[in-house]
């Protein structure tokens, strides 16, 4: 008995070191969240020791999303401090996970952090930051929330909302009736759907009533729950249209497109821009800015379109991963499109890139080309 | 005899192949498994079926000429970072010679299912496979 109780123990250092290995393994993401619960489960100071001398070992960008995350459950200041380091560490690649882990251990330590990151470049942090501060119970954050009703993206006017609400401010419940109606739509892909479901989770929650609406429904059938959730915020908050943020206020959907680029880096935040039938460069998603090109501008930048179409749209180029480009290129009446990941884009596309960091500042100035760029190189080719 | 033979081949030619039955990723991932449980049989149903199942490539780093790869339920799991849980992916190896390119569209996978809780010691390795697959849409 004593025997198998002391070859367990001799064993423990190794099966730990492999589940911190296999909780981070590139090749075998199945096992990550089988070795976070088994970390997790077993707990203690030498899981804190082994991650730590991991993370020393392999940097910060060797950690994979489910173990960050995972590291949330383990309660070990050092583990603590050590999430600290990567939400201050702007290249690491996972900074919002890391910041909702520091929320759920409840780092009151992290306080200044959080209140910081309601500035931050990426939303995934601003919308994570706000998390935190609510389990915080920072209420002194509350004028600070209140300002991110009227965020770029639903996500943080959400969470803002919700969070204002927990705190006994209903002044953002108008954000969420509002995206009831949201009606984004990326080429494909309904984000408008994204936000209504979020929103209306949240809505009937509160008012234990789901309205009879749908947010999967067209815009037909789900105008009778429409009118009762509006009808429902009326009775205590008449005026509550006028409350409803610029950035917030949802727009007549159903402008045609001619071309669109999307960009998506999980290290370093998205950005979209599209060009409309009017000849606009319209930047954002959930909020849109436009900006009307000349004739002039129009024809170099179909002339740069034309090279990134002249490339083999049947055919990823660069690394797989959740930091890719792609450009929607119409042809005929439908969009094909242009995956770009990591280090793959072709020479080909790089006049366009250069081109639209011009028109980015001519027409937007350095804020645009900034947030532009920050990720372009990533995207650029290998020597 | 020979004619008989050549009749019998092509009897056996004309045999149409089996049709397969489309898989939704709803009805594998609509359970909470605990390790080792005995799967519900709705799943263990279409253990050795011909399916076709539609979903999301799981990406890795290699992008072109795959030739295995996870197939992943929706979008959110496949490409922006969110772990998929071990009843919401199918491990797809393409049929010999076959390869396929990522895409982050949709796409359709035709193979026969295994639904098999599979371990090497503590680590489970999966629950579903495909092999021989193809890649049709």
């Amino acid at each position: 008995m004593i025997l198998a109780l002391l070859l367990l123990l001799q064993d423990a250092p190794a099966k730990i070191a492999q589940e911190v290995e296999y909780a981070n393994a590139k090749d075998k993401p199945q096992f990550h969240l089988q070795a976070v619960r088994k970390l997790r489960d077993r707990g203690g100071p030498a899981v804190a020791e082994e991650i730590l001398r991991f993370t020393a070992k392999q940097g910060h960008n060797a950690l994979s999303i489910a173990f960050t995350e995972g590291l949330g459950s383990l309660k070990d200041d050092r583990i603590t401090g050590l999430l600290r380091e990567l939400v201050r560490d702007k290249d690491f690649f996972w900074r919002p996970t890391a910041f909702r882990a520091l929320a759920d251990l409840g780092d009151r330590g992290s306080r200044d952090d959080f209140r910081a990151a309601l500035g931050d470049r990426l939303w995934g942090c601003r919308a994570a930051a706000i998390v935190a501060l609510e389990k915080l119970d920072d209420r002194e954050s509350s004028a600070r929330i209140k300002e991110l009703l009227g965020d770029d993206v639903y996500d943080v006017r959400a969470q803002a909302a919700k969070t204002l609400h927990a705190f006994g401010d209903s002044s953002g419940l108008p954000v969420l009736v509002e995206a009831l109606r949201a009606n984004t739509v990326w080429f494909d892909i309904d984000y408008g759907q994204i936000a209504r479901e979020d929103a209306w989770t949240f809505l009937k929650k509160i008012a234990k009533d789901d309205f009879g609406y749908k947010p999967w429904e067209t815009a037909e059938e789900r105008a009778p729950g429409l009118a009762k959730a509006e009808a429902w915020i009326a009775r205590t908050m008449p005026g509550w249209r006028d409350q409803v943020p610029e950035k917030a206020r949802v727009r007549a959907g159903s402008v045609d497109y001619t071309f669109g680029f999307e960009r998506r880096s999980c290290q370093r935040g998205d950005f979209f821009f599209r060009i409309d039938r009017e000849g606009n460069l319209v930047l954002g998603y959930f909020t849109l800015e436009k900006a009307k090109l000349s004739d002039d501008e129009l024809k170099s930048f179909q002339a740069a379109l034309d090279k990134v179409k002249s490339l083999d749209r049947t055919v990823p180029y660069g690394q797989g991963g959740c930091d890719f480009e792609q450009y929607y290129v119409r042809v005929g009446g439908r969009f094909e499109k242009l995956w770009i990941g990591l280090q793959g884009r072709p020479a080909a596309a790089e006049p366009f890139v250069r081109l639209v960091v011009e028109l980015l500042r001519k027409k937007f100035g350095e804020r645009a080309v900034e947030e532009f760029r920050q990720s372009s190189d990533l995207f650029r080719m290998s020597e | 005899m020979k004619r008989l033979l050549w009749l019998l081949l092509l009897a056996g030619c004309s045999k149409p192949l089996p049709e397969a039955e489309p898989l939704a990723f709803q009805s594998l991932g609509a359970f909470e498994y605990t390790d080792k449980m005995k799967l519900p049989g709705d799943v263990t149903r279409w253990n050795g079926k011909l399916v076709k199942a539609t979903g999301f490539m799981n990406p890795t780093s290699q992008a072109r000429n795959l030739t295995t790869f996870l197939l992943v339920k929706d979008r959110s799991s496949c490409c922006f970072g969110k772990r998929p849980q071990i009843n919401h992916y199918i491990e797809v190896k393409l049929r010999q010679g076959l390869t396929a390119d990522y895409s982050n569209d949709p796409v359709t996978i035709q193979g026969v299912i295994q639904v098999d809780d599979r371990w090497d010691g503590d680590w489970q390795l999966g629950l579903y496979w495909m092999s021989g697959a193809e890649v049709i849409k």
